[in-house]
């Protein structure tokens, strides 16, 4: 719909700071995501370990979203799986 | 392949504790584990999923249409063309069976939730990351690790103050942000502007700060604070009035030579496509926010928005 109306991906910077907006924007070439640093935890934010610099992070290569990199995420998922 | 089983849970949603003047106590969401009867690497695949911030969990709608419709559905006809794994697309529409168009509402969000545990346990039994299917399905097969992000927040709170805006601010630039995000319109325009220019002060060369009003400016008031935020090199000036009118977006564009941004509030294509046609947006400037967890997914977006 965008590309058809003379939109790029690079407009889209998607709302909600989690990670499969970062995989979007990862695969497609979006122009960003939101970050919150300090709210809506542990859902937000990146795997562990990742830094934040001059507003770049690099995402590591995890299976899936890589929801497992998230310690105190992951520990909810697991929770509700077993 | 098969779906054993799709479970549910209301969680809460915390905000750490320099943030807890601001009331998220109530605020909720879904969080959702799609179990699969494949075995990867010794462990079975899961597949996770949760809607993002501002809309609450959606348990009702996901146990009573959504949930049983994937799981009374032939397996089979969730798979792709391999038999071996999930055809996310056959599995949201599965979920919409009997769905009628328009009117939106939140069975968006239940849905965006369920697509994104779908396609967890899709990028792990395929056994790559899913920014690496989703270049080699729907980009140029090449995915970019890196990725820009900004910090949100610089919400209004009781005692706040100068001090305590700039303090958190200064907080993300410290944590290595560039753009930081604050609200406008929970004070005078006077006010904001104060706070602004005081947040401006902080930032040195290439950092930007970006306002949000969250869809709070009837039109006079969102072109007053146009005009007011022309004085500023701003990152963008965001959701100035109510996210679906998209007449006072398009006027706006004639007093704001910045770029724009919105679309968090936007949850189905043919909404995005209304703000695409008639609220003004410039392809050149403008910045788009929809978010694929509160909007029927990626197997939505991806075939209809950012596509």
């Amino acid at each position: 719909m965008l590309k058809a109306n003379g939109w790029s991906p690079s407009r889209c910077i998607p709302h909600g700071g989690h990670q499969m907006s970062l995989m979007i924007a990862a695969g497609l070439g979006l122009g960003g995501n939101e970050s919150y640093p300090d709210l809506f935890q542990p859902y937000g934010g990146f795997p562990d370990g990742v830094k934040v610099k001059d507003s770049i992070v690099t995402l590591p290569e995890l299976p899936g979203i890589g929801f497992e990199g998230k310690a105190d995420l992951y520990r909810e998922m697991r929770a509700l799986a077993e | 392949m098969k779906i054993l089983d799709i479970r549910e849970e209301t969680k809460p949603i915390k905000s750490d504790i320099r943030n807890a003047y601001i009331d998220f106590s109530k605020m909720t969401l879904s969080l959702v584990a799609v179990v699969t009867d494949v075995i990867r690497d010794g462990k079975r695949v899961v597949g996770y999923g949760f809607n993002s911030n501002g809309r609450y969990g959606q348990g009702a709608l996901i146990r009573e249409r959504f949930r049983p419709r994937l799981l009374e559905a032939d397996p089979a006809s969730l798979l792709d063309a391999t038999g071996e794994n999930l055809d996310p697309h056959k599995a949201w529409a599965t979920m919409m069976t009997n769905e009628k168009p328009g009117g939106h509402g939140e069975r968006s969000v239940a849905v965006g939730t369920l697509d994104m545990a779908i396609w967890d346990a899709t990028a792990k039994i395929a056994g790559k990351p899913l920014f690496q299917l989703l270049a080699e399905r729907y980009g140029n097969g090449t995915p970019n690790r890196n990725v820009f992000v900004y910090a949100a927040g610089g919400y209004y709170w009781p005692g706040q103050g100068i001090e305590g805006l700039t303090r958190e601010m200064q907080s993300y630039l410290d944590r290595g942000y560039s753009v930081v995000k604050k609200k406008i319109g929970g004070a005078s325009l006077t006010e904001d502007r104060k706070r602004i220019e005081a947040v401006l002060k902080l930032l040195g060369p290439g950092q930007k700060l970006a306002v949000d009003a969250n869809g709070r400016f009837d039109l006079p008031t969102a072109i007053a604070y146009a005009k007011a935020l022309s004085d500023y090199d701003l990152f963008w000036y965001e959701e100035a009035g109510d996210p679906l009118d998209y007449a006072l977006q398009a006027e706006l564009a004639n007093h704001y030579a910045g770029s724009m941004a919105t679309g968090e509030n936007l949850f189905s294509m043919q909404d995005a496509r209304n703000l695409i046609r008639y609220g003004g947006m410039r392809p050149d400037r403008d910045w788009l926010q929809f978010d694929c967890a509160l909007a029927y997914g990626w197997s939505s977006t991806c075939a209809r928005w950012t596509c």
